[in-house]
């Protein structure tokens, strides 16, 4: 018997192969080198993961998008969720490379396995299989452990890595469960052949099918952090390196959200109503319950959890719409990505840059007055600000928009109204650190001066791209929306 | 020169980004740079108007780029110039400017001197994209833009807890109007597949009418939070503790009046949901009436003119809801000028007397007889105050005369009687702050007498500027009533609304009064009876003002012996700012405070949990360093630690918490699936 070799398309593999080829070389070289400076490290993984996106732009998905027996799937929508993962992973060693509580962190390990998550995002994004799913979220996941205790000096730190991994575990064994009975429902862990089995013969209505997609959707919900399964993000992202929090709270979004994006577009027409209803519940009580209790945050990064978890609020909106199948509704979640990784990274930036060694200015009330110490980032800030609470002529207005068009073009009527409703909301405490930093005398002066030398030339350079992007995406979103609603076409 | 409209908003905006980021370079030029982008904007407007109103006018869409496509949905940031634009246009940019001249000489030596000058330059941007938007969604940045500005611009002396807690009033209410008008922008697009002004009226006719009146609807409680209609009203006056001339500019002459231009701009839909126009008019009158009361008997010079920018909203939501949409429109012109006015003269008083105690300056009871020391302050204030009051010929008259001449001749009866009593108050309280500020004896403070005097030219010519408006901007557009050249010019942007039979009639035969009455024939008409209504009115509340101000001063302390119960209720403002704060802030911040102590008992449990676990996880990451050379055993030995502790952890409470939760939430989405 022989066993035929399945076809690969290296052009399609080359931007996975680059990243994981860079985290081992990474990891190889401060093994070797363990004297180079540290910079060198920093610019190198950088030089990967563009490389990795220039390869990943230039391949243009064919009709051929399957490789490996559908294990491995580039398409459009690949194509855009790889530029959104190594665009966050970029900004994220950037900000690595500005914390200043890094710096004395071994820049080999730590970049590796920056690399290692980003290449496990990559894979959960850009399959078909249900077992590729588990395994790039397993790749990924035991990266991030490690990395949010990355600073074993700090009890945050660590409490932050264990409660990650207990609860994650947990998460993960939904998933998995969950897979397997689909597995025994359907006969199969290939999306295309689970719809087209779920099409002809109907095991659509069978309690396993339900139970394990129920599962799943629990799997995914943990990797979003939508409610109720997102209890562990504000400590997790107030424990972990400022840096570690960035990359936490957009890479892993983008590969779970592609995930279910990829589930539901498959299952999800033929799934029943239940699921439906579950969407729709989720979302309300993501975006309620990230938006009410980011009012009362002292801690910044607290609060940019909170408001992270409102964002998936809104995204499960584009879910629920994908549902019913909006072809929209895609198109507005990748924008809605892009748009969310500029704007996110951009705040966690300016958190990064506004501290000093030994003191991260993570308190709310250390940014009052900002306006006055430091004009350029306190700019920068309210610009995130803005675009994150959704007002115009900032990209996070456009992104909102689109979403919430999604749903209202499917027949959504009070999931919208919930959702503006909301974000009407959210602007209370976005504003509010506009308002302490420009209407507040600033506090007693740091002790040390903030960021300065090499490390503020990285924070620069990101803090630049992420502004630019957000009013480029505010004023002029056209081209690149309709760029995302492109890389929808082949799916299914 | 219409193609050029896209100069307009580009001039302050380049005065917002040369004063904000080069604030501390330019420092006492910023009034300069921003007054200058003001100018050359209202140049630029000027020679529009110029083109609209000798040109054959018409509808001009000034494209500039494609802003977002979404499928079939297509918006553009293009300009819009068209007769009621070249109004506003004409209004925001020139009472813009001027209030930017008073501001130089007002706000001189005010530490935060670039950072005003950036937020007046902001705001004036984001009011002529409201103002020149083709579509609602242009509208609505410019809408949200105002609204940012507005909060800003109050809080501007945060060092005041009174100023920032006014902001995050202001703000919080208009938060409650944005959503209302964002869901009404949603149900125009679902409805029409459009958010352009040109192809939502040409899909307006198809509405079913309970679809246009919940568009109305909804469109309206984004105009109550902006234009502070009841209930949404309670920002406006505590709005005051901004700098006066913010006061004139945007909570008088423009942004407040915003929503009035919105109802305007989509009376095509409006006339297609009657429902919404009744409640507009109520709504107006009601307001009107209301917040007239109110400044009956206030004493703070700013309070007054707050309620009464209330109230005089209220009258052009009233001409909205009767469907007289271009005398709404031409009230909102007037008002402008007067009101903007009499902001301005009450700062240069102020201005004048910043040397009394702080409780002081803005109280009328501690002014009196400042008439001989501020002629030109006070010749202008007199203009802007008979205009307000509707004393023919200034301009306030012509436009309320046909307001309330509208109402009567749709068959408002209950809307044109609160109108009227809410004229006799506005007469009233208008000339009682007159007396009491620059008539009878002088009650300042003995310290500050000294340093009373007229202010700089700066701020007294825009004074007269605006005087001059209040003056002849009502008659020369406005004569003959309800048929004079605003009608004409506003006619091509403005729908007609239904049951128009009656008012078409009305205007008629106010029409042929008027005429008659110029050439001094006669008829005893409907027309003619209400303007010497509106006429008598206008003068028996000053004749009454005087009455209890001048001649029998202790006429106020005697009604207000007579009647306690009524005056507190007036002076406390019926009490609406505590009523709200029992029945809505109070169990809001309770459910709040509820949810927080929930999630501060976990945060505690993990902090708790968490300090003994750190000093064990320290002990084995020391472990693991120390010994994951020396061999397996020791390691072992260190991961059975973690794990023992692992499990003491689980049982300390939080992660335990946290679990709890989702699988609870696995649970109801199982039970979501078998129990359905």
């Amino acid at each position: 018997m022989t066993i035929p070799f399945p076809q690969i398309h290296w052009a399609y593999l080359l931007p996975v192969l680059l990243v994981v080829g860079g985290a081992v070389f990474v990891l190889m070289w401060d093994a070797f080198f363990p004297q180079r400076e540290r910079s060198f490290l920093v610019t190198l993984t950088l030089a990967v993961l563009a490389s990795a996106l220039g390869a990943s732009l230039a391949a243009q998905p064919g009709s051929e998008a399957a490789s490996m027996g559908g294990m491995y799937l580039y398409d459009g929508f690949t194509r855009f969720v790889f530029a959104l993962i190594l665009l966050s992973s970029f900004f994220s060693v950037l900000l690595s490379a500005a914390q200043r509580s890094l710096e004395e962190v071994p820049a080999g390990d730590y970049l590796g396995l920056i690399l290692f998550a980003t290449s496990g995002m990559m894979l959960m994004a850009a399959t078909r299989s249900l077992l590729m799913v588990f395994v790039g979220l397993e790749i990924f996941s035991l990266a991030l452990y490690v990395l949010a205790g990355f600073l074993r000096g700090q009890p945050e730190g660590n409490e932050a890595a264990l409660k990650y991994f207990l609860l994650g575990s947990f998460a993960s064994g939904f998933l998995l469960y969950g897979m397997a009975l689909i597995f025994g429902a359907t006969g199969s862990v290939d999306l295309m052949e689970i719809a087209q089995r779920l099409t002809t013969s109907p095991p659509s209505r069978s309690p396993a099918f339900l139970l394990g997609l129920g599962f799943v959707v629990v799997g995914l919900g943990f990797k979003v952090a939508a409610a109720p399964f997102y209890m562990w993000t504000p400590d997790v992202y107030e424990g972990s390196p400022t840096a570690v929090t960035a990359f936490m709270s957009v890479g892993p979004k983008v590969a779970a959200f592609a995930a279910f994006f990829r589930l539901l577009l498959a299952v999800g027409p033929r799934a029943g109503a239940e699921l439906d209803a579950i969407l729709w519940v989720m979302a309300v009580l993501t975006m309620t319950a990230g938006n009410v209790s980011a009012i009362w945050q002292s801690n910044i990064k607290r609060m940019l959890a909170y408001s992270s978890i409102a964002h998936a609020g809104y995204i499960l909106v584009a879910l629920a719409a994908v549902r019913r199948g909006s072809d929209l509704a895609t198109g507005s979640f990748l924008f809605y990505m892009l748009v969310y990784a500029l704007m996110n990274m951009g705040a966690f930036c300016v958190v990064v840059a506004a501290g000093a060694r030994g003191e991260e200015r993570t308190r709310i009330e250390d940014y009052a007055g900002l306006g006055y110490t430091r004009p350029a980032l306190a700019a920068a800030m309210a610009l995130f600000m803005v675009s994150l609470a959704g007002i115009p002529p900032t990209g996070g207005f456009v992104a909102k928009f689109y979403l919430f068009s999604a749903a209202v073009k499917v027949g959504f009527v009070w999931l919208p109204v919930i959702a503006v409703l909301n974000s009407v909301v959210s602007v209370s405490y976005y504003l509010r650190l506009v308002v302490l930093m420009y209407m507040r005398e600033p506090g007693e002066a740091p002790a040390r001066p903030g960021l300065l030398g090499p490390g503020w030339s990285y924070a620069l350079a990101a803090l630049v791209l992420a502004a630019a992007g957000v009013l480029n995406f505010g004023i002029f979103p056209s081209s690149f929306f309709e760029l995302a609603l492109r890389s929808t076409l082949l799916l299914n | 020169m219409i193609r050029y409209a896209w100069l307009i908003p580009l001039f302050p905006l380049a005065g917002v980004l040369i004063n904000g980021l080069l604030g501390s370079r330019v420092r006492d030029k910023a009034g300069h740079v921003a007054s200058l982008m003001a100018g050359l904007s209202l140049l630029v407007v000027l020679g529009i108007a110029r083109e609209m109103i000798l040109g054959p006018g018409g509808s001009h869409v000034v494209p500039v780029w494609t802003w977002i496509t979404a499928g079939s949905l297509s918006v553009s940031v293009s300009f819009l110039v068209d007769p009621l634009s070249t109004i506003m246009l004409l209004v925001v940019a020139g009472v813009g400017f001027v209030i930017h001249v008073y501001s130089i000489g007002y706000m001189h030596g005010d530490p935060g001197y670039p950072r005003f000058f950036t937020y007046l330059n902001l705001f004036m941007l984001s009011m002529l994209l409201l103002v020149m938007a083709d579509n609602y969604l242009l509208m609505f940045v410019g809408w949200e833009g105002v609204g940012l500005c507005s909060y800003l611009l109050i809080g501007f002396w945060y060092e005041k807890q009174s100023a920032s807690d006014a902001g995050k009033k202001a703000f919080i209410v208009n938060r409650i109007g944005d959503a209302g008008f964002l869901l009404g922008l949603f149900l125009i697009w679902t409805l029409t597949g459009s958010l352009s002004y040109a192809e939502v009226f040409k899909a307006a006719p198809q509405l079913a009418a309970p679809a246009a009146t919940a568009i109305g609807l909804l469109l309206f409680i984004g105009a109550m939070g902006k234009s502070a209609q009841i209930p949404l009203y309670v920002w406006l006056p505590d709005a005051m503790e901004g700098p006066t001339p913010v006061s004139a500019l945007i909570h008088a002459a423009t942004m407040v009046t915003a929503g009035v231009y919105m109802v305007a701009r989509t009376s095509p839909v409006y006339v297609q949901g009657p429902g919404a126009l009744e409640v507009i008019a109520l709504v107006g009158a009601l307001t009107a009436i209301f917040s007239a009361s109110i400044g009956l008997v206030q004493n703070d010079i700013k309070r007054v003119m707050a309620y009464s920018t209330v109230s005089q909203l209220g009258f052009m939501f009233m001409a909205m809801g009767v469907g007289a949409f271009a005398s709404g429109i031409f009230h909102l012109m007037t008002h402008a000028f007067f009101k903007g006015l009499l902001f301005l003269g009450a700062g240069s008083v102020i201005h004048a007397l910043h040397h009394a105690p702080a409780a002081q300056q803005q109280d009328m009871r501690y002014m009196g007889g400042l008439r001989s020391k501020m002629p030109v302050t006070y010749w202008c204030l007199v203009a802007a105050a008979l205009a307000l009051a509707g004393v023919p010929p200034f301009a306030g008259f012509w436009s309320k005369d046909e307001i309330l001449a509208g109402a009567f001749f749709s068959g408002h009866y209950v809307v044109w009687g609160l109108g009227t009593a809410a004229a006799l108050m506005t007469a009233f309280y208008v000339f009682r702050m007159i007396f009491m500020t620059f008539h009878g004896e002088m009650r300042v403070d003995h310290h500050a007498r000294e340093h009373i005097r007229e202010s700089p030219a700066v701020m007294t010519v825009p004074l007269v500027i605006l005087a001059v408006l209040s003056v002849v901007g009502g008659v020369l557009p406005g004569f003959p009533p309800d048929a004079g050249w605003i009608h004409k010019f506003l006619a091509p942007s403005l729908a007609k609304a239904p049951g128009h039979a009656a008012l078409d009639e009305g205007v008629r035969v106010v029409k042929a009064a008027a005429q008659a009455g110029a050439q001094g024939g006669g008829h005893g008409t409907a027309g003619i009876a209400l303007i010497v209504l509106a006429i008598a009115v206008a003068l028996g509340g000053i004749a009454l003002a005087w009455r209890m101000y001048l001649r029998d001063t202790a006429a106020p302390a005697r009604l207000e012996r007579r009647f306690p119960g009524l005056y507190r209720l007036l002076l406390n403002k019926y009490y609406v700012d505590e009523i709200y704060q029992a029945c809505i802030v109070e169990p809001i911040y309770r459910l709040m405070r509820a949810l927080f102590d929930f999630d501060q008992k976990v945060v505690d449990g993990a902090v708790n949990g968490s300090s003994f676990l750190t000093v064990w996880f320290s002990r084995i990451s020391g472990i693991f360093d120390l010994r994951t050379v020396d061999g397996a055993v020791n390691g072992t030995a260190g991961v059975i630690g973690f794990f023992s502790q692992l499990f003491k952890f689980i049982q300390s409470g939080m992660v335990q918490n946290y679990l709890f939760v989702m699988l609870l939430g696995v649970f109801l989405m199982v039970s979501a699936y078998l129990f359905r």
